[in-house]
């Protein structure tokens, strides 16, 4: 077969066979060359190195025969279509992964039997026409392996920088909402104690006892309102530099829960609710720090108990499941709202804006409680429908004396 | 189409069609006209040459952001990028293919003769850009056949457009084959 080429002289040199061979199987990259019965007619060193199929083993079979399964696939349409209207196609690796099997060279030469997985391929094919006008095609297939594995590296980089960027942006906006609630929060029992306490040191109510006290009383509350923020805030403050402590000693949970439920009462009575011991309680040993359960038990109550109607029941339970004692607290309130359900647990969350005025709070209870009790080696979660009240529970591993 | 239609969805494994609403002879600086009043400026191109009875270029339009929409749907990225990617510009020079050689060879059809086509480019600018960047061949003539294409997967609809682009006699022999053909059904 020869090949004419035209120099820029117009005169007409021939390429022998010898060269043709050599130029084919110098290109890095596989040239197939069929007929119009999909014959291979042509191959080149690259597509035996990719293959481990050399030429005269190739060479006048069907292309089909050489590659079976293909036969469904884009790659015969497309040569199909090429070698009937003379329609060029590409194949990309995107969206036709690894069409024929075709390995990495060195892998093929040291393990013909498993040569590990086909190299990523770019094919194009297109028509050629022969002396006699009759109408071949050619397969152009490159290894593009290491350009798809660039491109993977660059997506998962850029998805990792946009997830930064989306996580930068909501630390700023909690920041930025925690100054605006620790301001606000802070500013008002001092509002609340300076007033009545200017009312009282600047001689204004001399005569009415009763008044003096309501005044004190205010002032009192409201220490102890800045005092529970700033212990909260310190709290978190230490879960985050790992300074958070615990004091682990064997506690029997009934007798915990009996005690929080006392302690809690003035809580209750100031909602107007009741917090009332399951009858079906079970009784069971754990390793806790008694201190640290005692403030989640009592987050709990007093977040039922804020969001609860008047004279409404707060029902607290305590159930042993498989390896677990599990223990609840259900109130009858408005339930967890569908946005906030994501972020209930986070830090600074609040339901709303208007929530936090009436129902005071810090939006870091829930926070601090799920700390503790993960540190425990325990679960917290919830079940609530909007309207229709929530159930908070915690899970704590049994001692190995109930085990026994 | 229909054929495209399918050998897309065979490949992506979703349901595709692909209609042709719209077909006319218009003249490149109205075709630009046209794209640029539904505030399409930045258009994704593939430019593929055709060669037989009449020869010039095939150009498949979208906007740009149709374009990402169709790569985003079909190669199923979550989190797409604002350009294309080297391989998803591949990936759209292939669709591309498959929706020209589909028009290509209904138009040999059309003709009763044999186009042969050549490989895809992907071009992006403006659509006036793309338009005169076609290979010199079919920018002999300051008309083109314009035919509007919508693109259905799922149950997104992404419109695009298909411009061809030829020389007179190219443009004289199909306007002449129109004619004919509309004869045929007594429209003229």
């Amino acid at each position: 077969m020869k090949i004419a080429i035209t120099t820029a002289d117009s005169q007409h040199l021939a390429m022998d066979t010898g060269l043709q061979t050599d130029l084919l199987d110098n290109i890095e990259a596989g040239i197939i060359v069929l007929d119009a019965a999909v014959t291979i007619l042509g191959w080149n060193h690259w597509m035996t190195q990719h293959t481990g199929l050399l030429k005269p083993v190739v060479l006048n079979r069907s292309f089909l025969d050489v590659f079976q399964n293909i036969t469904t696939q884009r790659i015969s349409q497309c040569i199909t279509t090429c070698l009937r209207f003379g329609h060029s196609a590409i194949l990309s690796t995107a969206l036709n992964p690894f069409p024929l099997p075709l390995f990495e060279p060195k892998r093929l030469a040291q393990s013909p039997n498993a040569p590990g997985e086909r190299i990523h391929q770019s094919i194009t094919i297109k028509p050629l026409l022969d002396s006699k006008g009759i109408r071949h095609c050619v397969l152009q297939i490159l290894d593009v392996t290491p350009a798809y594995q660039r491109e993977r590296l660059l997506r998962e980089q850029s998805e990792k920088a946009n997830t930064s960027r989306i996580e930068a942006e909501k630390a700023s906006k909690i920041k930025s909402e925690f100054t605006s609630m620790v301001s606000h929060e802070l500013r008002t029992p001092l509002t609340a104690i300076q007033g009545a306490l200017k009312l009282i040191s600047g001689g204004v109510i001399t005569d009415a006892p009763e008044t003096i006290a309501s005044l004190l009383d205010i002032a009192y509350r409201n220490t102890d309102r800045l005092l529970l923020l700033i212990n909260d805030l310190l709290d978190v403050h230490k879960i985050e530099a790992g300074k958070f402590h615990y004091d682990y000693r064997r506690c029997e949970m009934l007798e915990l829960l009996k005690q929080a439920l006392s302690a809690n009462k003035p809580y209750a009575d100031k909602y107007a609710v009741h917090f009332v011991l399951s009858p079906l309680a079970c009784s069971a040993v754990v390793d806790i720090d008694l201190n640290r359960i005692q403030q989640v038990v009592t987050n709990l109550l007093s977040n039922a108990a804020k969001f609860s109607p008047p004279a409404s029941d707060i029902i607290i339970d305590c159930q042993v499941r498989n390896t677990d004692l599990v223990v609840s607290i259900s109130d009858k309130g408005t339930g967890v709202p569908l946005e906030f359900r994501e972020r209930i647990f986070e830090r600074f969350a609040q339901a709303d804006a208007s929530n936090t005025r009436r129902s005071g709070g810090t939006g870091l209870g829930l926070c601090i409680s799920r700390e503790i009790i993960t540190q425990h080696r325990g679960k917290m979660w919830f079940e609530s429908e909007p309207g229709h009240g929530a159930s908070f529970y915690f899970s704590l591993p049994l001692a190995a004396v109930n085990l026994d | 189409m229909g054929t495209a239609a399918a050998a897309l969805s065979e490949m992506v494994q979703e349901d595709i069609s692909l209609s042709v609403p719209a077909l006319s002879f218009f003249s490149k600086v109205n075709v630009a006209r046209y794209i640029a009043e539904k505030s399409h400026d930045q258009m994704t191109g593939v430019s593929q040459s055709f060669n037989g009875l009449i020869s010039g270029d095939a150009i498949l339009l979208f906007p740009e952001q149709n374009s990402l929409e169709i790569v985003r749907l079909l190669l199923k990225e979550s989190v797409p990028l604002e350009v294309l990617s080297e391989m998803e510009q591949e990936a759209f020079s292939e669709i591309g293919n498959i929706l020209l050689n589909a028009g290509l060879s209904s138009l040999a059809n059309f003709l009763q003769t044999d186009l042969t086509s050549g490989l895809p480019v992907y071009l992006t600018g403006s659509s006036l850009d793309i338009m005169n960047r076609a290979t010199i061949i079919g920018n002999e003539s300051s008309v083109v056949l314009f035919v509007r294409v919508d693109f259905g997967i799922a149950t997104h609809a992404i419109g695009g457009y298909v411009v061809y682009m030829m020389n007179i006699n190219s443009i004289n022999e199909l306007t002449k084959n129109v004619d004919i053909y509309l004869r045929g059904l007594n429209l003229t």
